[in-house]
């Protein structure tokens, strides 16, 4: 869940339509038209990542909204047992957040890509996600997508790159030799934690905290 | 009777966070405890803040004429890879200086005039050009010097567990140089395996190797995926050596260069456990503190003796410990039902910002009460989405002293620590003074004689053979 006080606005005038602002936003917020950076106050989350990248001065900016919106996608009125099984699948728990920023659970993230999240970028729009670092959260966000049987097609520009590579999917073989080279990372306990884990629990992820 | 507080280093000017417009020490009653007093055997150094930087670059010297430089060519390029934080440690000009002298050994050693220093940052698309002028780096390197992000077009890098990617701009030269430092950061979470291979999987990747790192494997797992992307063909075939600033909670400690990264890393394992272990051990004696953030760059990352603020938030359990595979103490539900990292210190009764810059998230700082000092100040916090539970919980003072009362009030305590970038000393209240210089012997016996052998052994390293 975010709530947004502020939004990006583009200064006509002065933008070059250089286009640095849309290959970064990660809400899909942002759209060229007339050679000029146009932004889409619905999908906008003030994660500012426009106005730190553009190089010309003043030509976007943090704008106060007229009121609070709140992004928030509710699971309540679905069901729970799929939601937690996609959850499952994805390797989120269903009440941990994704992201430490947003706090975007597992649950409400399942929950957006049920509603209609198509790609990451309406994924953002819908719940928050990376408006704060923007980082961390991402190989989650693939994985979610993968677990509701979406396959994502990476964007031409590399704008993000589907990467959900996990301790999950090293073979046992492989742990077993890490292990015997390198015992301090302790991948085998590890990866037999994950392995063992009961359903309600993750399947495919971590067990970093 | 203590000394008085010292001067931290400067904070350096940036559109990421306001400039202090008090450092602590300068309006309340601070004192300093040295690091040489706490524990005499873990005081030497060769700079604090405020030394003259010469003392790094004849240790740089010295340090590369042990090192393999036989594989650079004059005509070649050279890309010196350098990380963020190196440009936060006391103040920077340490990390700088080791640098400039690392180009200067490689053009005088190799002949090899096509030098480039590559200036990493955490996620600003400002950060690197901030550095590049604030410490003059066009100038020093010819003008051959680069910033680069996480963000930056990517390079796929094929490793023993998977394709993960890289920033391409770093290795797409002839060579290039692990300029780091040994990260004397977020210890507790990495669990101090591999400090030396850290950047591997954090500056030098894309954002999504970074998730990747931190979502997807545990805590002590994790730690392989910096060697195996070190160990990767594509990789290997650039790479050099490696020069490192090397720190203790004393100040810098040495330059230490290798060609073995692993030999180098294993130093620096067995210093950091017998150093920043004594300090991080007597951080966990603290009974009830505030802490007070003092200034520089993400307050989080702020150093006291040499130990951030992270490290005190997490220090309740003991992360050098590896049979516990808990590094943040494990979930909690808070009030909203969601589950959330247990890990704030029940020590902390209340953290002061006096400054800081938003835009990294401090996991649980749910229940802590937090203070701002000023109004500015607090309105970046409070619109800062990486922490909009701050937003939830803070409350605003007008000034430094405002805060302070009101944080005795809430804490309860009068026993003050100051995150101010400091090494060599903490800055604090006489009342912290007291309990740190009290607590120190019977921590120092207890991490010589059973904690560093035990850590050692854990992390395949023989504690009689040192
Ligand atoms: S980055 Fe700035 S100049 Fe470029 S398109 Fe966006 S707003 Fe316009
Ligand atoms: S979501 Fe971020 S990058 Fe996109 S328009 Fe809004 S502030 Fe700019």
């Amino acid at each position: 869940m975010s709530r947004l006080q502020f939004l990006a606005h583009v200064a006509e005038n002065k933008c070059t339509g250089c286009k640095q602002c849309e290959f970064i936003c990660p809400s899909g917020a942002i759209r060229m038209a007339e050679k000029r950076a146009k932004i889409d106050g619905d999908r906008c989350i003030d994660c500012q990542r426009c106005i730190d990248i553009c190089k010309k001065e003043n030509a976007i900016s943090r704008a106060p909204r007229l009121s609070e919106v709140t992004r928030y996608v509710d699971h309540k009125n679905l069901d729970p047992e799929k939601v937690k099984t996609l959850c499952e699948k994805a390797g989120v728990l269903p009440d941990l957040p994704i992201c430490g920023c947003s706090r975007t659970t597992g649950k409400e993230t399942i929950a957006a890509i049920l509603k209609g999240a198509k790609t990451p970028e309406d994924l953002c729009a819908m719940t928050g996600l990376r408006s704060g670092c923007g980082i961390y959260c991402m190989t989650k966000i693939f994985q979610a997508f993968e677990a509701c049987g979406i396959d994502l097609e990476e964007p031409k520009d590399r704008r993000w790159i589907k990467l959900t590579i996990s301790l999950d999917d090293l073979s046992e073989e492989k742990v077993v030799q890490i292990d015997k080279t390198f015992p301090q990372y302790h991948m085998g306990e590890d990866w037999r934690k994950l392995k063992n884990r009961a359903v309600t629990s993750v399947t495919k992820g971590s067990v970093h905290v | 009777m203590y000394r008085s507080a010292i001067n931290p280093p400067g904070v350096m000017t940036s559109v990421y966070g306001p400039q202090p417009k008090e450092r602590a020490i300068n309006i309340l009653d601070m004192v300093s405890v040295s690091i040489g007093d706490l524990f005499p055997d873990i005081a030497e150094r060769i700079y604090e803040d405020g030394d003259d930087p010469s003392a790094i670059e004849r240790a740089t010297d010295q340090a590369l004429s042990l090192v393999d430089m036989g594989m650079i060519k004059s005509g070649e390029t050279v890309k010196l890879l350098s990380s963020e934080h190196g440009f936060a440690i006391l103040g920077g000009q340490p990390y700088v200086t080791m640098l400039k002298a690392i180009k200067n050994n490689i053009q005088a050693r190799a002949g090899c005039e096509d030098v480039l220093l590559m200036v990493g940052a955490y996620k600003g698309f400002r950060e690197a050009d901030e550095v590049i002028s604030h410490f003059d780096l066009k100038r020093v390197f010819d003008g051959k010097v680069y910033g680069y992000g996480p963000y930056d077009k990517d390079i796929p890098i094929e490793t023993e567990i998977g394709t993960i990617y890289g920033i391409k701009k770093l290795f797409n030269g002839d060579w290039f140089v692990h300029s780091y430092y040994d990260d004397p950061r977020e210890m507790y979470y990495h669990r101090m395996i591999d400090r030396a291979f850290k950047s591997f999987i954090m500056s030098y990747v894309r954002f999504e190797t970074r998730s990747v790192y931190h979502m997807n494997f545990g805590n002590r797992s994790a730690n392989f995926l910096p060697r195996a992307i070190f160990n990767a063909p594509s990789i290997q075939e650039r790479y050099s050596f490696s020069c490192f600033l090397r720190t203790s909670p004393a100040g810098i400690l040495s330059i230490d260069a290798d060609n073995d990264l692993s030999a180098l890393n294993e130093r620096i394992t067995i210093s950091h456990l017998k150093k920043y272990g004594k300090m991080m051990r007597l951080f966990n004696e603290i009974d009830e503190c505030i802490a007070l953030v003092d200034g520089s760059r993400w307050g989080f990352y702020l150093h006291a003796g040499g130990v951030i603020l992270g490290v005190l938030m997490n220090v309740k359990t003991d992360p050098f410990d590896l049979s516990n595979h808990k590094a943040l103490g494990g979930l909690k539900r808070n009030k909203k039902g969601e589950l959330v990292p247990k890990l704030i210190n029940p020590a902390i009764k209340a953290i002061v910002m006096n400054q800081a810059w938003p835009g990294i998230n401090y996991l649980g700082l749910e229940d802590t009460p937090i203070v701002i000092v000023g109004e500015d100040h607090a309105d970046m916090w409070k619109a800062d989405h990486c922490n909009p539970q701050i937003a939830e919980v803070a409350q605003t003072a007008t000034d430094l002293n405002q805060a302070m009362d009101m944080a005795y009030d809430i804490g309860m305590t009068d026993k003050v620590i100051v995150f101010d970038g400091s090494f060599g000393h903490v800055n604090c209240s006489p009342s912290m003074a007291r309990l740190l210089m009290e607590k120190a012997p019977q921590v120092s016996r207890e991490v010589d004689e059973e904690l560093v052998p035990m850590w050692l052994e854990q992390r395949g390293i023989d504690p009689q053979a040192i």
